[in-house]
């Protein structure tokens, strides 16, 4: 997914269990560092280092094309903290969270349905699903734009067949709607990764649990409930804040689709962040809006982590 | 009858759903076998013969197969670059008993977090500096630096399975570090790598923020930031972009269709770690 993209961010627990020092083996040394070294040093250059160049940027001023950034302490940060159009696409992203959640409900449920034993046609049934999960969201959002057009779309044209003329309007150029259309697309390649993920979690759970529900009385509903949202928890949470920080990393759709607009209604950080840089010039800003940005996903993730580690057995 | 109806229930939810995931796509590509008038007339119907002129406006006035060259080679080139640099580091990490081998892990891993927001802009000035703004080989370095740390995680977590008699046997007699991964921990590790080439490959193929940044002149860009531009060109023309987004969006979708298993392993490898 990328960008993923594609999208997948892996999020582990920090500390496996060490492997047995084997008896009288050789010490702990600096030998084998060769073999990490050249990775080491392409990470180092192209990531640790501009790292801490936007943290020092972000502690000037610079329009990108001077000679040389003015120091000016922490006036960047505070700036951030009174700019509306910061927080506004901050709780865009959040908006658009709490809309991937929807997605992640229905590839659960769309799990459940078919590991049902009764079902036929899984594998095609699978296959299909999975299909918008493997394609770039550049293509997604054109295609999805191509869709969401006031005369020509697929979308409107189907609402006046229905005979819901009242519901078609320009569902990208209208205030109103277009983050929830632009979510609406996200959506449509997050199920079925979800569904996926979960369904590898269904197929570990011991079918003796159903049979014993069953025994006692209980209905398919009650065996979701209380035998497959159980088991699948880690599942669950995993998916939960693997959606939540890549969308905090937002960008693809946003650019293809909307451009932020209309006015700066579905602008996320991200695209704020490219906008401040790379079309106002305001560098040094930019780098402390992605700063706080790195930040509240470094606090999410180990905030995650520490939940996990408390969980495992 | 409560039975029958929960069954015809849940069966309706997976066609409607199957639905929902095929028919935008396939709209698109019946769109490109029309015309753009035809569309706006009726976007629901198809009329014979059908127009495969579209395909030849928009291979020629898109470049893409300037695209879809550049594309394979960012995108094999930067998996072969990621192979190559987190196979022998993990297996650094995971087999040889380095020291500070976690702390240099946790290191890894931090780029897991670090959005690309928070080094793509000193990265432009100091690519501009080296001479590797608008060149593959520059888009090549990025997205390899920030697909290792996925590499080196899922590739470490499989290594520490290896039962550890066999690298000591192989120690013993008497071969060294490239031997043993070369004929031991390779051959074992062969799903992992899979799944890193088919997730890397995919990542770099639908990759936007690099190529954006770094391939901005026309005959060095990749197919998704191609086709922004393509898509800017052809706003009113929906038949041609209708084609140009079915070139971009077909080949996936077949070998997806025909790689089912590898590709799906491959997309949603780590999740479950």
């Amino acid at each position: 997914m990328t960008s993923t993209a594609a999208p997948v961010v892996a999020v582990t627990r920090t500390r496996a269990p060490a492997p047995p020092r084997r008896p009288g083996g050789r010490r702990r040394s600096l030998r084998g560092y060769w073999l990490v070294l050249p990775a080491l040093a392409l990470y180092a250059a192209f990531l640790l280092w501009p790292i801490g160049q936007t943290v020092w940027l972000s502690l000037t001023d610079w329009n990108g094309l001077t000679a040389s950034p003015t120091w000016t302490g922490l006036d960047n940060y505070r700036r951030l903290i009174g700019d509306e159009r910061f927080f506004g696409s901050l709780g865009n992203n959040l908006v658009w969270v709490a809309g991937s959640w929807l997605a992640q409900g229905l590839g659960l449920l769309l799990a459940a349905i078919l590991s049902a034993s009764w079902i036929r046609g899984r594998t095609l049934y699978r296959t299909l699903l999975f299909v918008p999960a493997t394609m770039a969201l550049v293509i997604v959002g054109i295609a999805w734009d191509q869709i969401y057009r006031p005369e020509t779309g697929l979308l409107n044209v189907a609402l006046e067949h229905a005979g819901l003329d009242s519901l078609t309007r320009g569902w990208l150029s209208e205030s109103g709607t277009a983050m929830g259309a632009v979510i609406a697309t996200a959506n449509w390649t997050y199920y079925g990764f979800a569904m996926v993920i979960l369904l590898g979690g269904l197929q570990n759970i011991d079918p003796h649990l159903y049979e014993a529900a069953a025994l006692d009385g209980a209905n398919a509903r009650q065996r979701f409930r209380h035998v497959t949202v159980p088991a699948l928890r880690n599942h669950i949470t995993l998916l939960l804040v693997v959606s939540f920080i890549n969308t905090l990393k937002t960008f693809d759709l946003v650019y293809v689709m909307t451009n932020g607009g209309p006015g700066h209604s579905t602008e996320v950080v991200a695209y704020y962040i490219y906008a401040l840089a790379f079309v106002t010039h305001r560098v040094g800003y930019a780098a402390a809006a992605a700063v706080v940005l790195t930040v509240i996903i470094l606090i999410i993730t180990v905030m995650f982590l520490r939940v996990r580690e408390r969980e495992r057995p | 009858m409560n039975h029958t109806l929960q069954r015809m229930s849940a069966h309706t939810a997976l066609v409607v759903m199957t639905l929902v995931s095929v028919v935008p796509l396939l709209w698109i590509w019946l769109q490109s076998l029309r015309t753009s008038t035809a569309t706006a007339a009726d976007p629901f119907g198809l009329e014979w013969p059908l127009r495969f002129a579209n395909y030849v406006t928009a291979w020629n006035a898109g470049r893409f197969s300037d695209y879809l060259i550049n594309s394979t080679v960012v995108a094999a080139g930067t998996v072969a670059l990621v192979v190559v640099l987190a196979f022998p580091a993990a297996y650094a990490l995971a087999l040889l008993d380095l020291r500070w081998a976690d702390a240099t892990f946790l290191l890894f891993l931090l780029g897991l977090m670090i959005p690309i927001w928070s080094i793509v802009i000193p990265l432009f000035y100091q690519l501009r500096s080296l001479g590797l703004v608008n060149t593959l080989a520059g888009a090549i370095l990025i997205e390899a630096t920030l697909g290792l740390p996925f590499a080196i995680f899922l590739l470490r977590a499989n290594l520490r399975a290896l039962p550890r008699e066999m690298i000591e046997a192989g120690r013993i007699d008497g071969a060294g570090d490239l031997r043993l991964m070369w004929s031991i921990v390779r051959p074992l590790a062969v799903p992992a790598l899979g799944a890193i080439v088919v997730f890397q490959f995919m990542t770099s193929w639908n990759e936007l923020v690099v190529p954006l940044f770094f391939l901005q002149t026309d005959d060095v860009r990749t197919l998704p930031i191609g086709l922004t531009f393509f898509q800017g060109r052809f706003t009113t023309d929906t038949a041609v972009l209708a084609a140009g987004t079915t070139i971009a969006s077909l080949p996936v979708v077949i070998v997806y269709l025909l790689f089912n298993r590898q590709f799906v392993n491959g997309l949603t490898a780590g999740a479950t770690k």
